[in-house]
């Protein structure tokens, strides 16, 4: 008898051990505090970085777009108005010069950080410097100003940029470039830009973010487990007009791996927010429930991004310095079968610039994809021979990719796509927070991996900037691909001074083609992505999805009876 | 009536051999290793395709229907019952069946290994300890106590996941991170008090029995009475514990690999599939269940062999492993 209750005991802690291997995988979300104007939401991980000179992803910019205005800003709607450059912290737009090469601003009067310390026309500088000095992967963008690389040549942190002139006085910013750049206006208006208190140490703020000037201010950082944005006290409807207060008081944000449990607790009200897209294994009942229509209530859309997906290919290192191999990877890569990995949010694609930015040539997402159809099987017998030709059967690479679902199986199906052509590749799946630190380091080495970008704003150049020469680093790195080509080179810096963008789509459309054609990277679609929202949240008038910074927290209001 | 004249080996498998819940464990544990170890001739000659394999836009004919491996929406077929897909495919469109079989051979090969390892070490410690106390055993005392006071699970992550970007280099020793020998160190490293401790406390008790004395008295040196005298006796001890090891290392691989700090994917093993399937378990339950009942059987067979064979050694022992 003492046995059987053994073998039971045993039988009950084996079953219970296989179930609590399923739910153990990560913390809870919490619960959002009813009645005092809180939410709880939830990211898969933490943000890269949570400093504005360093983070370069969504899940940093979309929480500190709230936190740090720049001198220039957009209008807080959806669709292309969301993409009108507005005055920020800037009492008007700049005044260029009629060579192009200067911006004049002005600061507003009376501005105030979040801890109450006035805000500077010499903050900028100071924040364009923190920019330059700490390698950040949006440094190449600000190295158009003159004396930039000089400065960062120099070493010294604390060094003057001789193209930025400010006085405290009157506030006045005047920004000299050494050559015309008819996007600048919207460099101005980057996250990087977003004006930090002169004193703000040359490193890394995550653990302890500065305050900024916006509708939200961090009250709380703990990577890896939560932030936590709280309205700012010192930011009113006056303070920026067209940049709103924030409506919710608190807005608590937690790290929860699982993308499931993020949805389920969505589903059940104990989540009021999820930044990564719904579950695949969810999604259907998401969309019947809560979808537009829906049978509980609408809590749920989809919207279109600026956006491509893409491997990178490392054309300095070994084999993909070799464009046979390149072109090999192209032509092998099964793009229907990635996009399967998206549960139906991905249009398969070979264009480098996505739908709705100029230069998007759809051409190339149907069957004048230079590497076949991409909706269609892929050519695997030419993939096969190319890299015959390339004499590189059997090459070892290792391919690498963040664990962000579902990222994981997509480098694990590109490594598999690899071996079929001929490669011996493994993948390497790394932490989502440290991912393009580690790809971004010159010493990695990375040959080729999981890419993804959205637009930083709504130029062709905010995409080419990953495949200009100036844009290689020797960490935070976002040339990728390592290319240094003078061709895009010239035809990006030519580009960059016309100041009507539409007039020249068909010259951007051909630059595109041509990164495409060099396999400087491997395109395989640009996805939709969506908003779900608990019960508590008012969807239907508080939901404001931008188009470059998607979700906007500030415009949030719970229901009132909440 | 005379006495028995059969040695202690002998008495212990005619006890064994009449403990039907022991033989009934080993039977499957054995029917378990076998298929596993037999994964290449299902994949070549049943599936038709490799534990790693993608079949993302394939269709099989299930009932005369041709059918998506992986839908539109990314949601894997289930089992067929036939030969390919036999238990489904998971969601990058693998057979489920061949991931299984080989996930079993890594997750069986890392419990075995991590077991030997954890019996190597925790033997050569524990031996050394209670034969010569004195400072050497204050010193292995207390290192014991340090790894026994940490979470194994916690250690075993923390330990997994610092090697698993660059890998190990101890000299001229180079793990890959990839390496299955990672997380077979992590386990082997996190069990060894387990083991040690009880070791310890039998040398200790060994020392002073009379024919160690007598050995002593004779001029033999300590490593020969160590492993003439004393390791013979230890012996029971250790065959007690190898089932309970393996069968808490192999665990402990799941629960790490779950965890994605065990063996790295595409690489199969059970605790990874039960990982991968977590995000399907709504809509492709075999996903986790399959690795999970594997799982289950698994450990529980080895657990009833393990009690077994305590029982047949020594009837009033009590050993357990884990807190």
């Amino acid at each position: 008898m003492r046995k059987l209750y053994g073998v039971a005991a045993v039988c009950l802690a084996a079953v219970v051990a296989a179930f609590v291997l399923v739910a153990c995988g990560d913390e809870g979300g919490g619960t959002a505090t009813e009645g005092d104007s809180s939410v709880t939401i939830a990211q898969a991980s933490q943000p890269d970085f949570l400093d504005p000179a360093l983070s370069y992803t969504v899940h940093g910019w979309e929480p500190m777009w709230l936190v740090y205005t720049p001198l220039l800003t957009y209008k807080r709607e959806e669709g292309e108005a969301g993409t009108e450059l507005i005055p920020g912290l800037a009492e008007e737009l700049p005044e260029v010069s009629a060579d192009g090469k200067t911006y004049r601003l002005k600061l507003r009067e009376g501005l105030r950080y979040s801890d109450g310390t006035p805000v500077k026309a010499s903050d900028f500088e100071h924040t364009i410097k923190r920019v330059l000095s700490m390698e950040s992967g949006g440094a190449a963008y600000f190295e158009a100003i003159e004396g930039a690389t000089e400065y960062m040549e120099g070493g010294k942190a604390n060094a003057d940029i001789s193209g930025i002139e400010t006085d405290d006085a009157s506030g006045e910013i005047t920004i000299r470039l050494t050559a015309p750049d008819a996007s600048f206006s919207n460099v101005l208006a980057m996250n990087f830009a977003g004006l930090v208190p002169g004193d703000t140490p040359f490193e890394n703020q995550t653990k302890s973010p500065p305050p900024g000037v916006g509708p939200y201010m961090f009250t709380k950082s703990v990577p890896n487990r939560e932030f936590v944005l709280r309205r700012n006290p010192r930011f009113d409807e006056d303070t920026i007009p067209g940049v709103p207060t924030a409506k919710i008081e608190t807005v608590v944000t937690k790290i929860v791996p699982s993308v499931n449990r993020q949805t389920e607790q969505v589903i059940a009200n104990e989540l009021d927010f999820m930044q990564e897209p719904v579950a695949p294994d969810l999604v259907s009942e998401v969309i019947e429930r809560f979808g537009p229509g829906g049978s509980e209530g609408q809590r749920y859309k989809e919207f279109p991004t600026l956006s491509t997906y893409f491997f990178f290919l490392n054309t300095q290192e070994p084999p993909f310095d070799d464009p046979k191999v390149r072109e090999a990877v192209n032509v092998g890569v099964d793009r229907r079968a990635l996009a399967r990995l998206y549960a139906g949010s991905l249009a398969p694609g070979c264009s480098f610039l996505p739908p709705a930015v100029p230069g998007f040539d759809e051409a190339l997402n149907g069957p004048e994809c230079p590497f076949g159809d991409p909706n269609e099987a892929p050519d695997l017998e030419r993939a096969k021979r190319l890299l015959r030709e390339a004499g590189a059967v059997g090459a070892k690479v290792t391919v690498w990719g963040n664990d962000t679902d579902p990222t994981p199986r997509v480098t694990q199906a590109y490594a598999d796509q690899l071996n079929k052509i001929g490669f011996d590749a493994e993948p390497r799946i790394l932490d989502a927070g440290v991912y393009f630190q580690a790809i971004g380091n010159r010493k990695t080495k990375a040959q080729t991996g999981f890419l993804n970008w959205f637009a930083d704003f709504p130029h062709p150049l905010t995409f080419f900037f990953l495949f200009e020469g100036s844009s290689i680093q020797p960490t935070n790195n976002m040339n990728m691909s390592m290319v240094d080509d003078p061709r895009v080179n010239k035809g990006v810096a030519a580009l960059r001074r016309e100041t009507d963008l539409e007039s020249v789509a068909d010259r951007w459309q051909d630059l595109n083609r041509y990164v495409v054609e060099q396999d400087y990277l491997v395109p395989y679609g640009h996805r939709k992505l969506s908003t779900f929202v608990s019960d508590r949240i008012d969807f239907e008038n508080c939901t404001v999805v931008h188009p470059l910074y998607n979700n906007d927290y500030s415009q949030w209001c719970l229901k009132e009876d909440e | 009536m005379a006495p028995s004249t059969d040695g202690p080996w002998r008495l212990t498998w005619r006890r064994l051999r009449r403990d039907r819940a022991a033989l009934a464990g080993g039977l499957v544990f054995a029917l378990i290793a076998l298929a596993c170890l037999a994964a290449p001739l299902w994949a070549r000659h049943v599936a038709g395709t490799g534990p790693e394999e993608n079949h993302l836009t394939e269709r099989v004919v299930v009932d005369g229907v041709p059918t998506d491996v992986v839908d539109l929406r990314g949601t894997p077929i289930g089992p067929t019952w036939s030969g390919r897909f036999f238990l489904g495919a998971d969601s990058n469109g693998r057979d489920v069946m061949v991931r299984l079989l080989y996930g079993g051979r890594n997750s069986l090969l890392v419990g075995l290994a991590a077991a030997l390892g954890t019996i190597a070490v925790g033997l050569l410690l524990g031996l050394l300890a209670g034969y010569h106390r004195g400072r050497l055993d204050a010193v292995v005392r207390w290192a014991l106590d340090v790894i026994w006071s940490l979470p194994v699970v916690l250690v075993g992550v923390a330990l997994g996941t610092a090697l698993a970007l660059g890998g190990l280099e101890l000299g001229p020793l180079r793990i890959g991170a990839d390496s299955l020998a990672i997380p077979i160190l992590v386990i082997a490293v996190v069990y060894v008090p387990y083991l040690a401790r009880p070791v310890r406390a039998r040398a200790l008790a060994l020392r002073e029995r009379e024919f160690v004395e007598a050995a002593r008295a004779q001029g033999m040196g300590t490593a020969r009475i160590v492993f003439t005298e004393v390791l013979p006796n230890v012996a029971p001890t250790l065959v007690v514990f190898l089932p309970l090891l393996v069968a808490n290392a192999i665990l402990l691989e799941a629960a790490l690999s779950f965890l994605g700090a065990g063996v790295r994917p595409p690489a199969p093993s059970w605790g990874t599939m039960i990982a991968e399937g977590e995000d399907l378990i709504v809509s492709a339950p075999h996903l986790t269940v399959v690795p999970g009942l594997m799982l289950v059987a698994t450990v529980l067979s080895l657990n009833l062999l393990g009690e077994g064979v305590r029982d047949a050694l020594d009837p009033r022992a009590k050993v357990r492993i884990g807190r």
